[in-house]
């Protein structure tokens, strides 16, 4: 009868489960117990027997049946979704008075209880250029050309403010992706300065996407988290169509 | 797929991309059409139980805890979901509806097709905590902290009933006239 242990050994072996000691121990096992040696055959035969079961392939209507059944939230226009991200956040009054300079139609409309949180209409607005910009720079941009998109991505800053312009231009649905993480910045909000076409905004810590679809022109903005200073790096932006990467650059902050 | 692959195809569900959504099925689908199908022996029910996975994963994306693996928690409730079906009792033996998906000729499928419902078989009688380790197992080739993951139990049960549901299908399928 093998003990206890000598089982576990052998099952262990079967399920690649062995450290490199447990190993060597196994296979002394093997060569010294002929019982062992047996209990080990058997197993190593039931195993093949099992991973030589053909997979069985579900009904070719199973994924449309269950795609047809799950529902999703339904995607936000993306000044909508601003709005309910800035819902209750000090930031809701807007990036100005966060940072202290800029003026938008969008923030100072969102400050008062007159717009509803989800009446994107009153939170399209401007970028102006008032005393807050003055001294803000170009620090970097990146020229998109590809067939699918087009146009360019402008990376401005002054202090802890870094300013994020899109203009871009897609012939076919894309989604551009904006990574950020560690470099210190948090999202501070966002602007338009025109819309011609589809596009929803996703955000999550350190980074967004923007699925989009025709002319947009539209300004993150991204301001230092926590006071802290703004780290070395760069910010990455990607483009995909259907899922695969067909431009990517790194602004540099 | 990794697991942050699947934490942000699921954030992209939850944000409504429909592709995501599309892309955590086809990874999915499949792997746990089969642990269903290894689990009540029936394509049907397989089926049924495929459809009820992702239909109260995705219900209740909400209450996903990203702290654990994706995998693990579908696993789950596919593991529960054909718990409830066999005691429901409307499990059906056989394998008449599945597709073997094999590529060989007409007379190594007839084998393979018969060797599958030998161990379908062996595999049905084995009390349904034995199975389920089995089909994580060898089925789908989850490790023993995978299962234990999955089943919430100890990796030491995982081993334990391991060991003993492979005795017993050792058993059984000798039994059957196998060597």
């Amino acid at each position: 009868m093998l003990s206890n242990h000598a089982q576990d050994l052998i099952n262990r072996a079967l399920d690649g489960e062995l450290s490199e000691s447990e190993q060597a121990e196994f296979q002394a096992l093997l060569s010294q117990s002929e019982q062992a040696r047996r209990y080990s055959d058997e197993l190593s035969l039931l195993a093949h027997r099992l991973a030589s079961t053909p997979p069985v392939e579900p009904p070719d209507s199973l994924e449309r049946d269950i795609l047809s059944k799950i529902e999703l939230p339904r995607p936000r226009k993306w000044f909508t979704r601003m709005a309910g991200w800035m819902q209750g956040r000090p930031i809701s009054y807007g990036i100005a008075a966060a940072a202290g300079l800029l003026v938008t139609v969008a923030y100072y409309e969102m400050g008062f209880s007159r717009h509803s949180a989800t009446d994107y209409s009153s939170l399209v607005g401007t970028l102006s250029r008032g005393d807050g910009l003055r001294g803000v720079v170009q620090l970097d941009s990146l020229e998109i050309n590809s067939p699918a998109i087009q146009g360019n991505v402008t990376l401005s800053g002054k202090d802890d403010l870094r300013l994020l312009r899109f203009d871009i231009d897609s012939s076919v649905p894309v989604d551009v992706a904006v990574n950020f993480e560690g470099t210190g910045l948090d999202i501070g909000g966002v602007a338009r300065q025109s819309h011609g076409g589809n596009e929803n905004l996703s955000f999550s810590d350190g980074n967004f996407t923007v699925a989009t679809l025709g002319k947009q022109q539209f300004t993150v903005v991204l301001k230092s988290d926590g006071g802290e200073t703004i780290n070395p790096g760069g910010i990455a932006v990607s483009v995909r169509r259907d899922g695969e990467e067909v431009y990517e650059g790194v602004l540099n902050l | 797929m990794s697991n942050s692959q699947d934490q942000e195809l699921i954030r992209r569900c939850q944000k409504g991309d429909r592709r995501a959504l599309e892309d955590l099925l086809m990874q999915y689908q499949r792997p746990i059409y089969n642990a269903a199908f290894r689990m009540l022996g029936n394509a049907e029910d397989a089926a049924d139980i495929t459809q009820t996975v992702f239909l109260r994963a995705f219900e209740h994306l909400d209450r996903y805890n990203p702290d654990y693996k994706f995998f693990s928690w579908i696993y789950r409730i596919a593991i529960n979901e054909s718990i409830n079906q066999i005691n429901r009792g409307k499990r059906e033996l056989g394998l008449e509806d599945s597709q073997p998906a094999t590529t060989e000729g007409p007379v190594d499928h007839f084998q393979a097709e018969d060797a599958s419902r030998r161990i379908q078989d062996a595999l049905m009688t084995l009390q349904e905590d034995f199975r389920m380790v089995i089909v994580l197992r060898h089925f789908s080739d989850l490790s023993y902290r995978e299962i234990s993951e999955v089943l919430h139990i100890p990796e030491i049960t995982v081993k334990s009933r391991l060991y003993s549901a492979r005795q017993r299908l050792k058993e059984e399928l000798q039994e059957d006239g196998e060597p």
